[in-house]
């Protein structure tokens, strides 16, 4: 997106024109929901989330600095919000185990039916990872940023990155082998 | 056993070594074949793990407008927020000039000495009720009143001095 046209999205949507607010959201809305479902890993979560963000896009736009990259900004959003999610849910799931005093796995009953097993396969097994190693996996898998983008985005420092990759890899071939019996990666 | 950390070798597959770095490393996997084939392994799994993310389409852009419209950006907020501000400093200036000069009159004036505060204090209430964040208003309102009293201090103090 264009930093002019940027400028000019903003600047509408705070004069009151929030139909230019469509724009950001056709441009974004693709990558943040997709980016959700494997972080999340269920379309409806995914959906709501998508939503939440683009609202919290659009509530921060006046405090975006148009000397800054846009993406990077949406997409620390989209991370701050999802890495939220992640402290709360862990939270919920700590609780449950404690008062029953064993694993529960989460499933939404309007988990998405999607043809692909591996893709489904490996949507749960994110699930499983720690919410910083998930992050940083679908940021250079799906999104395919670089570790300087990442690194902004995600707040850590540039040399941290590879060893995130790494790690969350093998942590996620682990998690696959033995949850799933299934040697995707 | 390999014979770097293995971190590095990842750098180099996302193309993240530095020049130096890289041609070392690369000499050393044409040596060594045990890290060439780490190499290769990791290259493969990266072009696999790529390949499962596949993109789902959505389109959530009617939903997420008429979500919008409810919401009112703080530059309006802003912009309300700063005529309050003007008017409460004019206000604050107005009256405490008033003050000032009620006090100057023999007699009245020794008795409203603490009057000082209270037209800064309906200020603030004023504001409060024009659903303004209270602590702000009231922190502003604080400063400007400290300030004109401190003023008016300042002022008596160097006339009796110089009585």
């Amino acid at each position: 997106m264009e930093r002019e046209e940027l400028k000019r999205i903003i600047n509408d949507c705070l004069d009151g024109k929030k139909e230019s607010f469509g724009k950001i959201v056709e441009t974004f809305q693709r990558k943040i929901f997709n980016f959700c479902l494997y972080f999340l890993g269920s379309y409806e979560d995914a959906e709501d989330a998508t939503m939440e963000i683009f609202l919290r896009i659009y509530k921060n736009l006046s405090s975006f600095n148009l000397s800054l990259d846009f993406k990077s900004w949406v997409f620390t959003i989209v991370r701050n919000y999802l890495r939220d999610i992640a402290r709360r849910r862990k939270l919920e799931r700590e609780y449950l185990n404690s008062q029953k005093g064993e694993e529960i796995e989460r499933k939404s009953p309007e988990e998405i039916v999607i043809e692909e097993s591996e893709k489904k396969n490996l949507q749960k097994a994110l699930k499983d990872l720690p919410e910083n190693y998930r992050a940083v996996l679908i940021f250079k898998y799906y999104m395919d940023l670089s570790y300087d983008e990442i690194a902004k985005i995600m707040g850590i420092p540039r040399n941290t990155v590879a060893s995130m990759i790494f790690r969350g890899k093998e942590e996620l071939r682990k998690i696959l082998s033995r949850g799933f019996k299934n040697e995707v990666l | 056993m390999r014979c770097f950390d293995p971190v590095l070798y990842q750098k180099y597959i996302d193309g993240e070594l530095k020049e130096r770095e890289r041609a070392k490393l690369e000499k050393h996997l044409g040596d060594c074949k045990e890290c060439k084939e780490f190499v290769e392994r990791i290259k493969k799994e990266d072009i696999d793990l790529k390949g499962l993310f596949k993109e789902e389409d959505i389109d959530l852009t009617n939903i997420i407008l008429e979500r919008v419209y409810d919401i009112n950006l703080e530059k309006g907020e802003s912009k309300k927020q700063f005529l309050y501000l003007i008017i409460l400093l004019f206000a604050t200036f107005i009256s405490s000039a008033l003050m000032g000069f009620l006090r100057s009159i023999p007699f009245i004036g020794n008795l409203l000495s603490p009057l000082y505060y209270i037209p800064s204090i309906i200020f603030a209430i004023l504001n409060r009720l024009q659903t303004l964040d209270f602590q702000i208003v009231f922190i502003r309102t604080g400063i400007i009143s400290i300030l004109i009293f401190a003023l008016f201090l300042f002022k008596n103090l160097r006339f009796k001095m110089e009585v």
